[in-house]
């Protein structure tokens, strides 16, 4: 059984080779050596025809502005994935991650994702891109290192990602990816859990949904239908999906736990300690400065 | 939903265009006068010595771990808030509040940690 | 959509830009004026009657300046950051209602006009609070792309107190949240409006005050407006994470310094003094002349927490690094948490254990 035609197959084959060779020739060099303008120019070509290969993968919303609005933000994302990847300077590339981050949260407003678009504004491009700056400046301390100039393993690197994105593309396009009709419905709402029977009490109700499998796809809207606002969201976040909400709050607790322990400051070693001690008169500076 | 999004991406154009504008305007009227002294670092008039990239201290960065497991605890809380009076009223009150409450323990129990653990003293 | 609607929409951001523009140059002479009062000077007097003219001859200045570009900074970033600033201070504008919006709109033929640039958007505060969370870019790369110590330093700093108080500035508001059940500010207000004991309103002042006071101390460092200036301090680090921009790029860090401060007025007032609610006007009346009497409340009490911010400047002094950090980590953070609990227990309790 196939699960694609050849013309998939062809144009899923074109994008990984095309992809991989471009990117290979606008990393930086394995050894943080100079590569030739051609090279880059050539690299960049080929990423760009990459890049529009993907886009018949997509599939645009209704309407004509919807649409352009829809593929800008698209090649903007792809675009800046791939400067971000091959961009020299750290910051540069942490700010071409910014920009991924905030095209996607134009699809995500797009696709009538207004909560989670806001959220992976403020995650993502509030705070762990700037958690990336914060860790970019405390490691430059002088200038780029020979790390940031040169790639590890440029060609490898460069396709397993490009097979990863073809393995995706094939998975999304596969016919039987996404939910058919027989199977059953997963629940949306509080309300759709009061109708339910068997369980007495809204807490037994809520643990018995909980404990069922909760990361199924939500079904397509309906035509006319609003989709579900922030208070919708939060009812089935908080109800239906119990466990996951306080699994998370674990996974923070964790998080939190593990970043005090990686970064306690130590007490500061200081050789002059003994002299300064021996002789409590003398100023004592701080060779740190302000900071 | 859409326009409405529409409408922030044309105060979008409007703020890039101020943004732009008086530089095109500076960049046409300013005069430019270019010598060596006003192309140097700013260092109340002494030559700059050394690397700009002096190094600072670490706290800035645990300062950034915690920020970030607070933003996110923060992004759980808004839908919470909203939903929590209309699922009260669904009868689903005491549930959700306890819910949130361990949530919130969690975290509290975790910034005890990094105080305690000195995290929060800026040394 | 139709053409009249998109003209509305031109013609109310043309209006607000144009207008807090105008409002910064003239809260730039206030500023300077009320400063001059608190050390018993004069003021700025030279331009037109009483100074008034001064905000033109500044704008003129700031234009006709050289635009130096040090030598040693990373030119992109260092042109970029400003931008960043002003762009942000903007379009954080959009969510913010300056009068009726929502459900009492009033109305041309049956349609509504909302005193608001983007109506009905579900996500209301949570959008201010994403374009606030990307302002500090415009910190943090005016300070790295300068290449100079003190913009460094300053940036950093800066920086790190932008996202310390963001935490307690996002939990504070979360009391009026849960209360209104909306994250729309016009909802926020309405309900500010319906509820509340005989002449006692329920603004939020009131309701939450905890959470008042901990948004007004996270909001006053949000905007970088002493006590919580640290980030140019003066007298350590020259001018923080602008020391090396000059010209009309000083001045757009500048302006979108003051559109912040007028965005996080009137979340002030929005969220804990009910925004356009007076005694007199309600959320049920949609007619022209409580829409105009409404938008004239609003910027009044807008106008009276502008000059609390400037008056502020001269009466407190400036905060030591340690104890910024220790203000929000210590005290607001847990108070912030606090406040969110006792909340939602009075809330149980009061509805009703269920």
């Amino acid at each position: 059984m196939t699960l694609l035609d050849s013309r998939d197959l062809a144009l899923i084959a074109a994008i990984v080779a095309l992809g991989w060779v471009g990117i290979w020739l606008l990393l930086p060099h394995r050894h943080g050596g100079v590569k030739t303008a051609r090279a880059y120019r050539v690299g960049a070509l080929l990423s760009a025809i990459a890049v529009l290969l993907v886009l018949p993968y997509l599939t645009p919303p209704g309407d004509l502005l919807a649409r352009l609005f829809f593929y800008s933000f698209s090649l903007l994302a792809l675009l800046g994935a791939v400067l971000m990847i091959t961009a020299r300077n750290p910051v540069n590339s942490a700010l071409w991650f910014a920009v991924v981050v905030l095209s996607s949260s134009g699809l995500f407003l797009l696709a009538g994702a207004q909560f989670l678009a806001a959220g992976t504004v403020i995650v993502y491009a509030g705070a762990i891109i700037v958690t990336f700056l914060f860790v970019i400046m405390l490691a430059q301390s002088h200038g780029q290192a020979i790390y940031d100039r040169s790639a590890r393993r440029p060609l490898a690197a460069s396709l397993t990602g490009m097979l990863l994105l073809g393995a995706l593309i094939s998975a999304i396009i596969a016919p039987g990816a996404t939910r058919k009709d027989g199977d059953p419905a997963p629940i949306y709402s509080v309300g759709a859990i009061a109708d339910q029977p068997p369980a007495d009490g809204p807490i037994a109700a809520v643990t018995a949904q909980a404990l069922t499998e909760t990361s199924r796809l939500p079904r397509p809207l309906e035509q006319g239908e609003t989709p579900a606002h922030v208070a919708g969201l939060g009812a089935t976040l908080f109800t239906d999906h119990l466990l996951t909400v306080q699994v998370v709050g674990l996974l923070l607790f964790v998080a939190l736990i593990g970043a005090v322990a990686i970064a306690t400051p130590k007490a500061p070693i200081r050789p002059d300690r003994s002299t300064a001690s021996s002789s409590p008169g003398s100023a004592t500076t701080n060779p740190g400065g302000v900071s | 939903m859409l326009p409405n999004y529409g409408f922030i991406g044309l105060l979008l154009l409007a703020a890039v265009a101020f943004a732009v504008a008086p530089l095109v305007v500076v960049a046409l009227v300013a005069p430019r006068k270019w010598s060596v002294e006003k192309g140097e670092a700013y260092e109340c008039g002494v030559r700059t010595t050394g690397e700009t990239w002096v190094r600072f201290r670490i706290q800035y960065y645990v300062y950034a771990l915690l920020f970030l497991v607070f933003d996110i605890e923060t992004i759980f809380l808004y839908p919470w808030a909203v939903s929590y009076l209309g699922l009260a009223e669904a009868g689903f009150g005491l549930f959700v509040l306890v819910e949130m409450v361990v949530f919130l323990v969690l975290l509290a129990v975790a910034l005890v940690f990094a105080w305690a653990a000195g995290d929060l003293r800026w040394v | 959509m139709a053409t009249w609607q998109i003209a509305v929409i031109l013609v109310k951001i043309f209006l607000i830009v144009g207008l807090f523009q105008g409002a910064v140059a003239y809260m730039i002479l206030l500023e300077r004026k009320i400063a001059a009062w608190a050390q018993d000077r004069i003021g700025p007097n030279r331009c037109g009657p009483l100074g008034l003219l001064q905000p033109l001859a500044d704008g003129a200045k700031m234009l006709l300046k050289e635009d130096v570009i040090p030598g040693y900074v990373n030119k992109p970033l260092y042109i970029l950051a400003p931008a960043i600033a002003i762009v942000m201070a903007t379009i954080g504008f959009a969510v913010v209602p300056f009068g009726p919006a929502g459900l009492d709109a009033p109305t041309v033929n049956g349609n509504p006009i909302h005193f608001q640039i983007a109506p009905n958007v579900d996500i209301g505060i949570l959008y201010v609070f994403a374009i606030g969370s990307l302002a500090v870019y415009a910190v943090i790369l005016g300070g790295y792309a300068s290449n100079n110590k003190y913009s460094f330093l300053g940036g950093l700093r800066n920086s790190a107190q932008i996202i310390s108080y963001e935490i307690p500035l996002g939990l504070s508001v979360l009391g009026m949240v849960m209360l209104a059940r909306s994250l729309e500010l016009n909802d926020v207000m309405s309900w500010q409006d319906r509820n509340g004991l005989g002449p006692i309103p329920a603004w939020g002042v009131f309701v939450q005050p905890l959470a008042f006071l901990i948004f007004l101390v996270s909001a006053f460092a949000e905007t970088n407006r002493l006590p919580f200036d640290l980030a140019e301090a003066e007298q350590e680090l020259v001018g923080g994470f602008h020391t090396e921009y000059s010209a009309m790029k000083f001045g757009m860090f500048f302006l979108g310094e003051y559109l912040h401060v007028i965005t996080v007025s009137f979340l002030t007032v929005i969220l804990f003094f009910g925004g356009w609610d007076a005694p007199f006007l309600g959320v049920e009346d949609t007619s022209w002349i409580a829409a105009v009497l409404k938008v004239g409340v609003i910027f009044f009490k807008v106008t009276l927490m502008v000059i609390f911010i400037m008056w502020i400047r001269w009466t407190l002094p400036r905060f030591r690094y340690d104890q910024l950090m220790n203000l929000a980590w210590k005290a607001l953070i847990p108070l912030a948490l606090l406040n969110l609990v006792v909340t939602m227990v009075l809330i149980q309790l009061f509805r009703g254990v269920g």
